[in-house]
């Protein structure tokens, strides 16, 4: 074997990014912890890991992971209580700013949402493969670890589109969505009650069953996730370099006209671009997560479990149609999302 | 010196020097490891695993992820002989590794060792380091001998 160095990330990006994250976040955090219990982690947008406390604040960009017996609940700044069940990643976006709206998800695992601020300001509910507009709503959702997203409505409505097909939920109603797929049959869920780990230990079964289908799924929502950061990485760098450039501006008009005309650059121009570059970071921020989640906790663990199904048999056929899948998806994801990842992200 | 005190440093200095030994290197810890991977309950076998967890060339990043694919490996597997084969240093991530791979290898503590274990159906290597009531930690199980 030959040692290999872990690629450099491009360091100014993130420096930048994260200044510009660190000094916009201070002013508002986009979360509160307000119940913790059991093992509960915020891993944040800079990499550290640290125990989640009541009180403890949550910016856009972090990811709240629960462990077997860990569940927690967030008042959203945007409006709105998550509460997060056990064995669950759960990923947070900013509060919503001009054009971006926020935006919660699980990567795996179930969280239920309840909105409670004014209506027509309600985040986009969902998780990396799935996606849902609601309205006024209370809901649960359940990602399993195929990326089958179940949504459940308590409350209010839900749109979900997917693969070109749009279903509308009522209250009582669900509906479940694979990946890479139209949306199912909508469903009384009070008549369909399920066990979390049931559902899941049987969904996995069934991807066993047909794995290359599966894989096909999954890697089409990974495509459409990676075309999201290729199309908005170029807006971002660029509001993060401006917003860069004008806090150098800064140091310049002090110098050369003083402190008023600085003052007057730092409130008109420099302010406002470091909320907007903020936004528009942890909006894109959430897209890179969504992709990073999608491989650690989807794709990593379904193909480790054919791995081990076929541990033995390594040449199998459909274990090497289901590689050829996953490799050529990886290779555009290793070459276009992990430049804006950080090792500490993993 | 009398010879009590001798005898007594000399078993100080035992006792220090095995301290400082990584189980990784010790055989009778590591085949320790080994006996839980062939037969002992599954929870058993995450309680001395580390997290993430390297499955073949896949990184496994929660504990009920490692449960299910420990179990499905389990099922798939024939038997493990518990003695420990050739140990080696682990090396660095192999050329060309995808991200999440270079960034485990990057996190191996320094004691880590790849463990050349035979079984009915040919040999794997597993990865073991760091220490757990007085056992490596199993770190990854990767196929064939390395």
């Amino acid at each position: 074997m030959i040692a290999t160095r872990i690629r450099r990330v491009p360091a100014l990006y993130i420096v930048v990014a994260l200044a510009i994250g660190s000094a916009a976040g201070a002013a508002a955090q986009d979360a509160t912890v307000t119940f913790v219990d059991g093992g509960v982690d915020i891993r944040t947008e800079a990499g550290v890991v640290r125990r989640a406390d009541f009180g403890s604040g949550v910016n856009g960009g972090d990811r709240i992971i629960t462990d077997r017996r860990g569940e927690a609940e967030l008042d959203l700044a945007a409006g709105g209580t998550v509460r997060v069940a056990p064995d669950t990643v759960f990923i947070v976006s900013g509060t919503p700013s001009g054009q971006t709206q926020s935006r919660v998800a699980a990567a795996v695992g179930s969280f239920s949402f309840r909105f409670r601020a004014a209506a027509g300001n309600e985040p986009r509910v969902g998780s990396t493969t799935s996606v849902a507009g609601v309205r006024g709503t209370e809901l649960v959702v359940y990602v399993a670890s195929d990326g089958t997203t179940r949504y459940e409505v308590i409350e209010g409505r839900v749109e979900i589109d997917s693969d070109g097909r749009t279903v509308a939920l009522g209250p009582n109603d669900g509906v479940e969505v694979r990946p890479g797929r139209r949306p199912g049959q909508v469903f009384s869920f009070l008549e369909r009650p399920i066990d979390y780990a049931v559902w899941n230990s049987g969904l996995i079964d069934e991807f066993l069953s047909s794995p290359v289908d599966s894989i096909r799924g999954l890697a089409a929502e990974m495509h459409a996730l990676i075309d999201e950061v290729e199309r908005r990485a170029p807006q971002s760098d660029a509001m993060s370099e401006e917003a860069r450039r004008a806090r150098v501006r800064l140091d310049e008009i002090r110098e050369k006209d003083g402190d008023d005309a600085a003052e007057k650059h730092f409130t008109d121009v420099l302010t406002p671009l470091r909320i907007a570059a903020r936004a528009e970071f942890v909006s894109f921020r959430f897209v890179v997560l969504s992709a990073l989640s999608l491989d650690q906790y989807i794709l990593s663990r379904l193909a480790a479990e054919i791995e081990a199904a076929y541990f033995f048999d390594p040449d199998a056929s459909v274990l090497r149609e289901f590689r050829a899948v996953l490799n050529d998806v990886r290779a555009r994801y290793e070459r276009i999302v992990v430049p804006r990842l950080v090792p500490s992200d993993v | 010196m009398k010879p009590r005190m001798i005898a007594i440093a000399a078993v100080a200095v035992l006792i220090s020097a095995c301290a400082t030994v990584p189980p990784s290197t010790r055989d009778d810890r590591v085949a320790d490891v080994i006996g839980l991977l062939a037969d002992a309950p599954i929870p058993s076998v995450v309680e001395q695993a580390s997290l993430p967890f390297l499955f073949t060339d896949q990184v496994v990043s929660s504990e009920s992820d490692l449960t299910a694919v420990l179990t499905r490996f389990r099922s798939a597997a024939v038997t493990i002989d518990p003695v420990p084969g050739a140990s080696t240093p682990a090396p660095g991530a192999p050329s060309g590794s995808r991200f999440d791979v270079a960034v485990f290898y990057d996190r191996l503590p320094d004691d880590a060792r790849f463990v050349r274990v035979e079984t009915g159906a040919g040999p794997l290597t597993i990865i073991v380091g760091g220490s757990r009531n007085r056992r490596p930690l199993l770190m990854g199980i990767l196929r064939g001998a390395q």
